[in-house]
């Protein structure tokens, strides 16, 4: 029988700072087979160890099609975010996964994709963001609209201005705090939308990003014509095991890491504890 | 089919059983309590358990304090092993997962001898969890293989707050009542009444003929056998009306739009929440005693360097945990989904008595009493059932 | 898989379970259900007991400090040194170079051979524990009144009182398996809760009244309450003059605190402290039940001695389900006492200063000699270590340098100590000024008894070989005492130990390890026929007539004022233990509160415009700490409450050193502060 708790040691290949505590990882496995089968989906999530810190789930942010290596995107929240976050080039990490549904593919071919994304949220959706670009012809007109605290904490700045070029797409990156040098835009997500000029016509919209945030802008979406199928988030819950078996993440009858932790809006009304979950 | 076993030779069962099995049993402890424990191979050690399981004492009908999920799920358990590697000792590494499990696995399957029908039907609803999905490698590697060897319910056990007959598992099984188990000891005077309910049950009682008697005339030992169950539903003292709760938790929804919330029952259900809550003093311990509660905690317990915060090795370990706590749901940035506790009250007895229903064919409650036993303040699943069912009335 | 039956390590409850060892660890921890105070339940803390006995931070070997750093050593090494340093000090100094801080952490029998060492090895009475932190006045202040030091009644009276007037104990937070009896008595008996606490605890969801008492002011408002009581014809007349003395006396104090002052003074409108008064004047099973909220003031002798006052003037003392309760806060602080881990008595309070009681021990312990003078506390201890009168410390399982008030001070003491040993689990932050530290073996690798808060003296059985390499406390004392040359502790087992106990402590007399299975005795116990004793006072007070002995108000010593504006009390929460050395060091409770708060009202919050989890800096005269904002009404406003389990942001480090004159409490829950946002 497998056991699915241990963890397979892999190496840190490469550091990208993204903001003054968020910094972005690539990995390799040191096992050359695990290298070659350690195959994930867009959205799904790994579990990270630190030996004698702790774990915690992380969103896997390279895109499937990228294949030989593996990034993650952290932010130093706690004991394990913040113990990996002293890690460097050469160290490594184990990690056991990858867990957890995924961001619809197939099915958004031919469609407008509106990506959503608040500070860290960003991560798991660019996995999806990536896919669907080296997919490029197969969708309809790409819009992504980024927020961030402040102008330091946006994270994979290059990529936004990068993607912003690529042709049929749109790049709108706004601030809740602008600072003297911020020419963009100022405000939450949701007051990009006009400017956005979205459309819910054939169209779906992907979020991610702090409760609040989410919520705000699920509101507005429906407000816009959005139906609840069409609106897809991926969830934050305290998770322990990412197996469906801790119960920790446990809403309802479902589990978030593996029902999850990508969910219609549909869904998302369900939840008993819907008034809480945001 | 039904056999006998005469009462002394009920140790010498046990000790042969110990030829196959790793045997665990309920004993008498130093405070009176019954706790299951291993049967010690040998020895001295093992005349003093016997002595404390002998038929006719409490051992064998009264219930264990702790369910049989802990033979399986213990309230701790290391995971796995690291430790600096030999050659860069700032890097930690996983030990040898193989010489780990050398010394964790014990030899021979695991024989649940005496456990009562209520632990029975929730270890089904336990093993089902543990295999579905992802394996769980700790809980399988020990429950492999397994087998209970129930002990029908004559009474029912001190201090009378278990409710079975209303939760439809005991106080004895019943192969009418669609009960699917392997082997049922049903206590009599000078011996057992043996039922099995299975091949495997059957293969048993041939691996151990030597103790079985096979009656040359079935009819009276089936008399008696119905006659003692008819009995024991007699006897029991609490009932309550867990269907109707059942049915009514199906259609509402502590929190959810979709669940009618405003209507005077789901309202009448959070004022109950919110008394529950009231009440609570973060104990764990219902979900501690819960034979179906399976949630686990998990930390890494690390060695020092004398004097340095330097990690030398360590062991991953898993822990009982529970929706009652509110560090369960926090997560890091501080949001809490389930802050409040009605909202962790809710958890509880919906998960129960709502989002298991579908999973398993039945509630997971499986009516042993244990939360009530065990509350400082007198709350359980009895009084939550009783309570929601009035409001109802109302 | 084997259980033991052993006594949880938390609280003063006392509740009784299971230990489940598998050989190696402690896996389990179950629950009695026939132990008379737990009854099935434990509370979260004794629920994960077993957790911090599996850490692999456990001390495991015995270190000394060469060239400034602690290395490991053999036994025979540090015992050795312990013996020789200890020895040439008293040589050289004398005994009272000396001194000794035993533990409300170790048993009975180990609280005894500490007093033996201190007292017949080394000839000091400078022995002390932890007891003059929490209970020291309890023991001045009812001793003084009624004879006896210790909760009038047991556990299962709360089962039975129609009446609790709870001051000062945050009961379903540090005492959880009494304060879960006071929630079903009010919810399911209509028992009446009276709440005179500073803050808005649990308990006050269930209180019939919450007074909101400004902190420090306890003697006004009890004497507030007396005063009503009289003038309102509610004093018990046959019972004041068959059972006690000095009625006018207090009459007569009590004359000068009518409502409308005590309201001025305390914040208690007079409506309350009237219904009050009647309520717990007229009900006749009333409990006072009382904790580190009436002792820890430089005033806590005085509270006592008045709530005593006040049980006695309503005929509330020496009846079931009626009396004077403090809540023991140690598993075993109630023990320590017992057994004479204190500077002023032997064991069951035999006064030190007694020339019988001296000759009866050095008949018992075979010695010459035994010191008269009274010893140093605690704070005193230190105090003197600092100025170099006291050269070598041996502290077993405490942490002063988290618990103890003003720690800048006493680190700075701890530095100047010559020679300090220390025994315990961990490496403890006490643990890193030492110079020998010893590993103990932890309550699941040891035999011995606890005395929980309703004196009930009961077995810890051994579950497991001790950690490591290490020792159980009562050995290490026996082979410290043999290396200075002592012969008299020689024991094969703490059973031994409890018989010598029993022979020369009345009130444990009838005491034996084979009476005490399952579940206990409590004391008084003087004889092997004696069943025990539920409650205090039985037709007569302990020290003969009860005596009223009045206390005017005095107010804190150091009040709010421009400069340092907020009030602040400390305390603990649900989910740790004291300086969480153990329950840090366990996963669920850790994570439940991982890191340091202040609580803060939402008022003064906004005038200082922070919000929950925003950093504010608390500084008092003596100290300063950055810690996370809580904003919530469980504090009233210009009051601040801050747990003390927390070394990142220790709450000790504010805390003013000035104590009680006569029980040497110090000061705990009231100084002045400012905060400042971060
Ligand atoms: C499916 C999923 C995907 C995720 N993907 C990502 C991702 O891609 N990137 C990412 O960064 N996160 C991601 N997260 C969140 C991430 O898992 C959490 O931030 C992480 O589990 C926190 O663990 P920790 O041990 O670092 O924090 P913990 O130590 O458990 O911290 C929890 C709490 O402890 C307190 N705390 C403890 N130590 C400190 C400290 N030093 N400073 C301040 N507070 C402290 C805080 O109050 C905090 O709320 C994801 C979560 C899920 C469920
Ligand atoms: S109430 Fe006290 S003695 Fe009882 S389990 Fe809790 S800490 Fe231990
Ligand atoms: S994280 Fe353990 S069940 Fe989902």
């Amino acid at each position: 029988m497998k056991n699915e708790y241990i963890p397979h040691l892999a190496e840190i290949v490469s550091v990208r700072k993204e903001t003054h505590d968020t910094k972005t990882y690539r990995l390799v496995f040191r096992d050359s087979g695990l290298a070659g089968s350690f195959d994930y989906k867009q959205g799904q999530f790994v579990q990270v160890s630190v030996l004698g810190v702790g774990e915690a789930p992380i969103s896997i942010t390279s895109s499937p099609s990228r294949k030989g290596f593996l990034e993650l995107t952290l932010r130093a929240a706690g004991r394990v975010t913040s113990a990996i976050c002293r890690l460097h080039t050469g160290d490594s990490v184990y990690i056991r996964g990858p867990y957890g549904n995924f961001f619809p593919f197939k099915e958004l071919k031919g469609r407008d994709i509106l990506f959503i994304a608040g500070g860290i949220g960003l991560a798991p959706v660019r996995s999806l963001i990536n896919l669907v670009f080296d997919n490029r012809d197969a969708f309809g007109h790409i819009t992504i609209l980024y927020g961030a605290k402040t102008p330091q904490e946006i994270c994979f700045k290059n990529e936004l201005i990068k993607w912003e070029g690529i042709r049929d797409t749109s790049v709108f990156t706004t601030v809740d705090k602008p600072d003297g040098t911020w020419k963009g835009h100022t405000g939450v997500v949701t007051s990009l939308y006009d400017k956005a000029n979205i459309n819910s016509k054939n169209s779906t919209a992907v979020l991610c990003g702090p409760p609040v945030m989410i919520k705000f802008a699920a509101k507005e979406l429906l407000q816009r014509g959005f139906c609840r199928p069409d609106i897809i988030v991926t969830l934050e819950r305290y998770m322990k095991c990412g197996i469906g078996k801790c119960g920790h993440c446990n809403i309802g009858g479902l589990y978030v890491c593996t029902d999850g932790p990508v969910f219609t809006w549909d869904q998302v009304v369900r939840f008993p504890e819907n008034e809480h979950v945001f | 089919m039904l056999y006998f076993l005469p009462e002394d030779l009920l140790n010498k069962l046990l000790i042969n059983l110990q030829q196959k099995w790793q045997v665990f049993v309920p004993l008498l402890q130093t405070g009176g309590d019954i706790l299951l424990e291993e049967l010690p191979e040998k020895g001295k050690y093992r005349e003093d358990c016997l002595n404390r399981l002998s038929p006719g004492s409490k051992a064998v009908n009264a219930q264990t304090i702790i369910p049989p999920k802990e033979v399986f799920f213990p309230q701790s358990e290391v995971m796995f092993k690291y430790s600096s590697d030999s050659q860069n000792p700032d890097q930690l590494k996983i030990d040898s997962l193989k010489d780990q499990a050398q010394k964790t696995n014990k030899p021979g399957p695991r024989l649940l001898f005496g456990i009562k029908p209520c632990d029975f039907h929730a270890l089904k609803i336990t093993d089902n969890f543990f295999k579905n999905g992802f394996e769980d490698f700790y809980y399988l590697n020990k429950s492999g293989n397994s087998m209970a060897i129930v002990f029908g319910c004559p009474t029912p056990p001190e201090p009378l707050s278990c409710f079975c007959s209303s939760t439809e598992t005991g106080p004895m099984l019943n192969k009418n009542s669609g009960h699917k188990f392997d082997v049922q000891f049903i206590a009599e005077e000078d011996g057992y009444i043996v039922e099995t309910g299975s091949e495997k049950g059957e293969k048993f009682i041939s691996d151990n003929s030597a103790f079985f008697k096979e009656p040359s005339d079935m009819e009276p030992l089936e008399k008696r056998a119905e006659l003692i169950k008819s009995n024991a539903l007699k006897n029991i003292k609490l009932s309550v009306p867990f269907n109707s709760a059942v049915e009514s938790m199906r259609n509402k929804d502590s929190g959810s739009a979709a669940g009618g919330a405003g209507s005077s029952e789901v309202e009448n259900t959070k004022d109950l929440y919110k008394s529950i809550a009231g009440r609570c003093i973060y104990c764990g311990a219902c979900l501690y005693v819960c034979p179906t509660c399976t949630c686990f905690n998990v930390y890494d317990n690390s060695s020092l360097r004398c004097g340095t915060s330097a990690i030398t090795g360590g062991e991953r370990v898993r822990v009982w945990d529970g929706c009652v706590f509110s560090g369960y749901t926090r997560e890091a940035s501080g949001h809490n989904p389930r802050a409040k506790a009605d909202m962790r009250a809710a958890r509880r007895y919906e998960h129960k008595l709502k989002y298991d229903v579908p999973v398993y064919g039945r509630s997971s409650c499986v009516g042993c009493g244990r939360c009530l036993t065990a509350c400082p303040v007198d709350t359980g699943m009895s009084v939550f059932i009783r309570g929601i069912t009035e409001n109802n009335e109302k | 898989m084997a259980r033991t039956l052993t006594t949880c390590i938390y609280c003063g409850c006392g509740c009784g379970l299971y230990l489940e060892s598998d050989g190696s660890r402690i896996i389990s921890t179950v629950p009695s259900r026939n132990h008379p105070v737990s009854r099935g339940s434990l509370c979260v803390k004794g629920w994960n007991s077993f957790e911090f006995i599996n850490s692999r931070e456990r001390l495991t070997e015995p270190l000394i400090r060469r060239n400034g750093k602690l290395v490991s050593a053999t036994w025979e090494q540090a015992v050795g040194l312990i013996a020789e340093k200890f020895l040439s000090y008293k040589n050289r100094y004398g005994s009272d170079s000396l001194a000794f801080l035993t533990s409300a952490k170790a048993t009975n029998e180990e609280n005894y051979l500490m007093m033996k060492l201190a007292r017949a090895v080394f000839g000091t009475n400078n022995i002390d524990h932890c007891a003059r932190l929490c209970h020291a006045s309890t023991v001045a202040g009812l001793a003084a009144t009624m004879g006896s030091g210790a909760m009038t009644n047991s556990v299962d009276d709360f089962d039975k009182a129609d009446c609790f007037l709870v001051t000062g104990s945050d009961t379903t937070g540090q005492h959880p398996l009494i304060g879960s009896r006071i929630i079903k008595s009010v919810l399911d008996r209509k028992a009446k809760l009276l709440l005179f606490d500073p803050r808005k605890i649990r308990l006050s969801k269930y209180a019939h009244l919450h007074a909101q008492i400004r902190g420090g002011t306890d003697a006004a408002w009890i004497n507030g309450l007396m005063h009503v009581i009289i003038r309102d014809g509610l004093a018990a007349d046959k019972y004041i003059s068959e059972r006690t003395e000095g009625y006018e006396d207090l009459a007569k104090v009590v004359k000068r605190y009518p409502p409308e002052y005590v309201e001025e003074v305390t914040g208690v409108p007079e409506s309350i402290l009237v219904e009050a008064a009647h309520i717990y004047a007229e009900t006749e099973k009333a409990m006072i039940v009382f904790a580190m909220g009436i002792t820890q003031h430089t005033t806590g002798v005085n509270n006592v001695k008045s709530l005593a006052n006040l049980a006695m003037l309503t005929a509330h003392a020496g009846f079931p389900a009626a009396g004077v309760n403090p809540l023991r806060g140690q598993n075993n602080v109630q023990g320590a006492c017992d057994v004479g881990g204190l500077p002023s008595v032997y064991s069951g309070y035999q006064k030190a200063g007694d020339p019988a009681v001296r000759s009866k021990f050095k008949k018992a312990w075979g010695v010459d000699f035994l010191p008269d003078k009274t010893g140093l506390t605690v704070t005193e201890i230190f105090a003197h270590a600092c100025m170099g009168n006291i050269k070598g410390i041996y502290i077993v399982g405490e942490n002063p340098a988290l618990s103890d008030p003003d720690l800048n001070h006493l680190k700075k003491c701890l530095k100047n100590t010559d020679f300090l040993v220390v025994q315990d689990l961990f490496l403890t932050e006490t643990a890193q000024y030492a110079d020998v530290v010893l590993p103990a073996s932890s309550f699941a690798e040891k035999d011995g008894t606890f005395t929980s808060t309703e004196r009930r003296v009961q077995r810890i059985r051994k579950a497991m070989e001790p950690a490591a390499s290490s020792v159980p406390d009562w050995k290490i004392v026996c082979s410290i005492a043999k290396a200075a040359g002592y012969n008299g502790m020689e024991y094969n087992d703490p059973s031994e130990i409890m018989d010598e106990i029993a022979s020369v402590t009345p009130i444990y007399g009838g005491i034996t390890y084979s009476r005490l299975d399952p579940f206990g005795l409590q004391w008084p116990c003087p004889d092997k026929e004696h069943p025990g004793t539920p409650y205090l006072h039985k037709g007569k007070f302990t020290r003969g007539k009860g005596l009223f002995l009045p206390v005017e108000y005095i107010p804190s010593v150091e009040q709010p004022d421009d400069d340092y504006p907020f009030l602040m009390t400390t305390g603990r929460t649900y989910w740790h233990f004291h300086t969480g050395t153990m329950t840090r060091r366990t996963s669920v409770l850790d994570r439940e509160i991982p890191e340091n708060f202040v609580e803060l009202n939402p008022e003064d919050a906004k005038t200082l415009d922070v919000k929950t989890g925003s950093m504010v800096c608390v500084t008092s005269r003596r100290g300063s700490i950055e810690v996370k904002a809580k904003v919530t009404d469980r504090v009233s406003a210009g009051s601040v409450f801050i747990p003390f389990h927390f070394k990142e942001s220790a709450a000790n480090l504010l805390t003013i050193r000035e104590v009680d004159p006569e029980a040497k409490i110090p000061e705990f829950k009231v100084c002045a502060v400012k905060i400042e946002k971060v």
